[in-house]
């Protein structure tokens, strides 16, 4: 087709340019151009919708392009994660505190019979979350750390980051080795925790850092955060609602919990495909949410919470590290070696590495 | 290597060319067997720019649009004659085998495949 401008040739333009919407912003910015040259280019004369091999061959190409993500692979998977996952644990924190669950305990009475007293269970008052976990040494600390941590990272500063995280590892790890593991702290809280800290202190030592992730997160990218986050407080929701209520029932079903939970992780991390930061950043914050939820499955699969009034607290017997040393090393293995060899492969494939302090492009400093 | 990768570097293999010039120069080397369309030339082309096969040569504006000229980098060229040897091997061997079955029928088409001077060539 030549180069006039009918009012057909105008309409098709701009017909393609709106299908074209489908690709990331970055490749439009880059191929935006020259795609509708080569589409004007082979419409015959006249034509004034785009037609339909050519639309189905776009949206193919786009969701390749947004599958594939950006152009340096791992190197930008990493540095938007660097950046996502300390929100990630903050928004976390935040839903456990905002959104606390009460457990029934009328069942306690009934357990309770002739005494007509109902009896704060574990002295949670029949809690799950809620502000009164600030007043919990060990969520607070844990909270502070996350806080501290996001800000850091926002802030672009990597070396410090990456000390903020060894002091607050440092001290978790005191905590758990002097108390015991808190048995008030959320449990998908302390299980995210350890799985995030090993992804973003392998994001933060082999990538560019969040400085460069901020060139490729925008706002939006709050919703797969919220929506992951909120996968951890259904996982929350369906453990710890479990464990403090045995003899009493819960709002929604521990199967119901698990549903939504599953529901938010997929839902988050399609949202995070769509929005065209690829396959490897979704590894990692798929990677980042499974061992809570593998944790869940196991045991919603395993007991279902059907307790018939018999105390049994799954929690503590699934995370009994005093038990015997092979089952707390399977435990381990399964919870934590698929994160830990998807870090591996991710830091593998970093080519170039990224020293701390080194000057990148733009001039730009990664510090 | 996928076949429109394979076509798309053997297009570039002739020399610097815009979008549009590939798609028909992929039509005419494919015997229009293959005809590209917009969405798979430029996810492909974006790819092979990213893996070092493919770079930018010039850029030029017409009619008011970008039209970006690409040519092989030494890696492209590599790759492109690793994958013709490979399928000349294959086509090599699968036809070797069928003159076995039907005489005479493939032991022409080697022929014609044979790239030295005075013999049919260059279908491969």
């Amino acid at each position: 087709m030549g180069p006039g401008r009918g009012a057909a040739h105008l309409e098709l333009e701009r017909r393609y340019r709106r299908v074209l919407r489908l690709y990331p912003r970055e490749f439009r910015a880059r191929s935006e151009s020259e795609m509708l040259g080569v589409l004007m280019a082979s419409a015959p004369d006249g034509q004034l919708r785009p037609a339909r091999a050519d639309v189905t061959d776009i949206v193919r190409g786009a969701l390749i392009v947004r599958l594939r993500g950006p152009r340096d692979g791992w190197v930008s998977a990493l540095a938007a994660f660097s950046l996502l996952a300390p929100l990630f644990l903050v928004m976390t924190d935040v839903l456990q505190v905002v959104f606390p669950y009460r457990v029934n305990i009328t069942g306690l009475t009934r357990v309770l019979d002739g005494t007509a007293t109902l009896v704060p269970l574990r002295g949670m008052a029949g809690q799950v979350g809620g502000i009164q976990l600030l007043s919990q040494h060990g969520f607070l600390l844990l909270a502070a750390g996350h806080l501290i941590i996001a800000a850091l990272v926002v802030a672009g500063l990597r070396r410090t980051a990456l000390a903020a995280m060894v002091v607050v590892a440092a001290v978790d790890l005191i905590q758990w080795g002097s108390f015991g593991i808190p048995i008030r702290m959320p449990y998908s809280v302390q299980i995210v925790t350890i799985t995030v800290f090993v992804l973003e202190a392998v994001a933060l030592a082999v990538s560019p850092g969040p400085r460069a992730g901020r060139r490729l997160v925008r706002w939006r990218y709050a919703v797969p955060v919220v929506l992951l986050a909120a996968s951890m407080q259904a996982c929350a929701l369906m453990v710890d609602g479990n464990r403090l209520s045995p003899f009493g029932r819960t709002v929604l079903s521990p199967g119901s919990y698990l549903v939504l939970a599953i529901a938010f992780a997929v839902t988050g991390l399609v949202v995070t495909l769509a929005f065209g930061l690829g396959w490897r950043v979704c590894l990692l914050l798929a990677v980042m949410c499974y061992p809570a939820l593998v944790y869940t499955v196991v045991n919603y699969a395993a007991f279902g919470f059907t307790y018939a009034g018999v105390a049994y607290d799954p929690v503590k017997d699934l995370t009994n590290y005093s038990g015997s040393p092979q089952f707390a090393a399977l435990h381990v293995a399964i919870l934590y070696l698929p994160p830990l060899l998807v870090a591996w492969w991710a830091a593998a494939r970093v080519a170039r590495p990224h020293p701390i302090g080194v000057v990148l492009e733009h001039g730009e400093v990664a510090v | 290597m996928q076949e429109t990768t394979f076509l798309i570097l053997t297009a570039l293999a002739g020399g610097s060319q815009h979008g549009y010039g590939i798609i028909q120069d992929v039509g005419r080397i494919s015997a229009d067997r293959v005809r590209l369309r917009a969405g798979t030339l430029y996810a492909a082309l974006d790819r092979l720019d990213a893996d070092g096969l493919i770079t930018v040569d010039r850029e030029q504006i017409v009619d008011g649009r970008l039209r970006r000229y690409y040519r092989l980098t030494a890696d492209g060229r590599g790759q492109l004659a690793e994958e013709a040897e490979r399928l000349r091997a294959s086509a090599a061997a699968a036809l070797t085998r069928l003159s076995a079955l039907r005489p005479g029928t493939a032991t022409a088409f080697i022929r014609s495949c044979d790239p030295r001077p005075g013999l049919a060539g260059g279908a491969l």
